[in-house]
């Protein structure tokens, strides 16, 4: 599932962990400002005639890769089936802390949050006229953590054994989580993972006992509990949605009637059609882009700092395996150039793995600057010397980390160390970054980025740092496995932290 | 310092697991006549397309 969709999608973590092995990792993306997307994505095409102003056109880099909100990993494709299905609760606006009810109107917790009652609004009906009722909702969990495919760690994390969750009338869910778990509605807000599915439907389509999986990657006809129906999906091209007549908000008021998610590849062209008013909605440009829609009178610009951040990753092993090394690299790193000459000084350097934005960022983590002498005394202390080759690895199609990836070989030059920079298709890449090859046999750095599921340092890190999924795939054992504690050998202090977190 | 502190320092500093080099902002492009977008940091990438309309 992971693979294929590789094949066929821009990079993006999500994409490329989800049903891996349900290890709750979290959400990994290209950068923005690359354009990368599915081979034979439409180009130059006329997406919507300017006379209709009933349909909602969004122009996507890269296409949505699976329907199931059970599975579905990748921002692209919950960016489309948030159309069809809806969750118990979600954030509200753009807040990341403050919730509201969607498909319940009310929740609480016992006293000591162990318990979470979440009262079922009543009247709302799945796209087949089915009632959304207190055990439509049990069983859409049942069927979400027996699947147990990529996001299943968002609710897992709390409650992993289905016999917990009750309904114990038609309007009341029960979650008996166990232990005290004050931001469990985060979770439950999250939109990967938790949203509601026809769950009894599904099972018409079940296959070799898969709750109708492999039919809800690519259909959605009478499952979904939101306000669209998916009517047209194909993958790589386009993904069309047309309002569902019995939405329990109803349709009073100014809405679109159709919705279009019409996958464009090139960064170019999305612009273009934006600017022609054949696209509506366009996100994924590069600074030139920016730059030259920022004075477009019919254009609106949002920015806003959310919760990601983008690194290389450093391989613990050969030259880069002492941390006096990867301190070195870090204050040979040209930060003040990448920000501004690269980032056009609209990025923000992260203050250390956890951006401001989620809850448990430590503001007092290190600001690393660059300083060209003590990244050299490091390396002295490590044992690197002069002529040491190192080599650093991105995917194709990343212009600005290859950009500030040049910048930083310069610096390194002037320390005596050759960087070499291998720009990698994008399957081989990420089979790379997956791959079994031990520390030895990687690159020494990796480009990777990272989201969280909802806003919680602790969702952040656990997948880059933990090695409790000892039994999993090695491709989904965390940051360090990746980089090169292979086999889970995550450092001992690490583990033990991630144990008491 | 708790446990999610010393993890950060732990891989910034201390036993730096990667050069985490840049926080690059959400940037949506939009034409005027749409309305009810917005960026919910948590919720990247995603849009409440029943709350939103043309003009």
């Amino acid at each position: 599932m992971i693979e294929k969709d590789l094949l066929r999608e821009r990079v993006d973590r999500r994409t490329l962990i989800k049903g891996a092995g349900a290890a709750g990792i979290a959400g990994m993306v290209a950068t923005p400002t690359t354009g990368m997307a599915a081979p034979g994505a439409t180009s130059g095409v006329r997406l919507r005639a300017q006379s209709d102003p009933a349909t909602l056109v969004v122009a996507a880099a890269g296409s949505p890769s699976d329907l199931d909100p059970h599975s579905s990993y990748d921002y692209q494709s919950v960016m489309a089936i948030l159309g069809a299905y809806e969750g118990l609760i979600g954030l509200k606006g753009d807040s990341t802390t403050e919730l509201e009810g969607i498909i319940a109107e009310s929740w609480e917790s016992n006293e000591d949050f162990s318990t979470w009652t979440f009262k079922i609004r009543p009247g709302i009906t799945f796209q087949d006229g089915s009632p959304v009722d207190a055990e439509a909702v049990r069983l859409n969990y049942e069927r979400f953590l027996t699947l147990g495919l990529g996001p299943v760690a968002v609710l897992s994390r709390f409650v992993s054994d289905p016999a917990r969750i009750t309904a114990p009338d038609e309007s009341t869910v029960v979650f008996d989580l166990g232990s005290p778990q004050p931001i469990f509605p985060l979770a439950i807000a999250s939109t990967y993972g938790p949203l509601i599915v026809n769950a009894k439907l599904l099972r018409e389509h079940e296959e070799d006992g898969d709750w109708g999986h492999y039919w809800a990657q690519t259909n959605a006809e009478g499952t979904g509990s939101g306000p669209y129906r998916i009517t047209n999906f194909e993958p790589g091209q386009i993904l069309e949605m047309e309002r569902f007549d019995d939405y329990w908000r109803g349709w009073d008021g100014n809405h679109f009637d159709k919705v279009i998610v019409r996958v464009v590849s090139e960064t170019e062209t999305r612009r273009q059609l934006l600017e022609q008013g054949e696209a509506d909605i366009v996100d994924a440009l590069n600074v030139e882009a920016y730059d030259a829609l920022v004075d477009n009178p019919d254009i609106t610009i949002q920015s806003q700092f959310v919760t990601r951040n983008q690194y290389f990753a450093m391989t613990v092993a050969g030259p880069l395996e002492t941390p006096e090394a990867r301190q070195a690299m870090n204050f040979a790193w040209p930060w003040t150039d990448v920000l501004e000459g690269v980032y056009g000084g609209r990025s923000r350097q992260p203050r250390g793995p956890v951006p401001p934005e989620i809850r448990g960022h430590d503001e007092n983590t290190l600001l690393y600057t660059t300083d060209l002498e003590r990244a050299r005394t490091l390396l002295e202390a490590a044992g690197v010397e002069e002529g040491t080759q190192l080599t650093l690895a991105m995917q194709t199609g990343l212009d600005q980390p290859k950009a500030a990836a040049e910048l930083f070989q310069q610096n390194l030059a002037q320390l005596g160390i050759d960087l070499t920079i291998d720009v990698i298709d994008l399957s081989t890449y990420t089979s790379l970054v997956y791959g079994d090859a031990g520390p030895d046999e990687r690159p020494n750095l990796m480009w990777w980025g990272w989201w969280p599921d909802y806003n919680d340092a602790w969702n952040h890190l656990y997948p880059q740092v933990s090695c409790d999924a000892q039994d999993r795939p090695a491709r989904i054992c965390g940051l360090y496995a990746t980089i090169g504690y292979r086999s889970c050998s995550t450092p001992p202090r690490m583990r033990r932290m991630t144990k008491r977190t | 310092m708790t446990a999610i502190s010393e993890m950060q320092n732990l891989l910034q500093e201390d036993d730096p697991a990667a050069i985490y080099y840049v926080e690059p902002p959400w940037v949506v492009y939009f034409r005027n006549d749409v309305t009810g977008i917005f960026i919910n940091p948590v919720n990247i990438g995603t849009y409440n397309y029943w709350a939103m309309s043309r003009m």
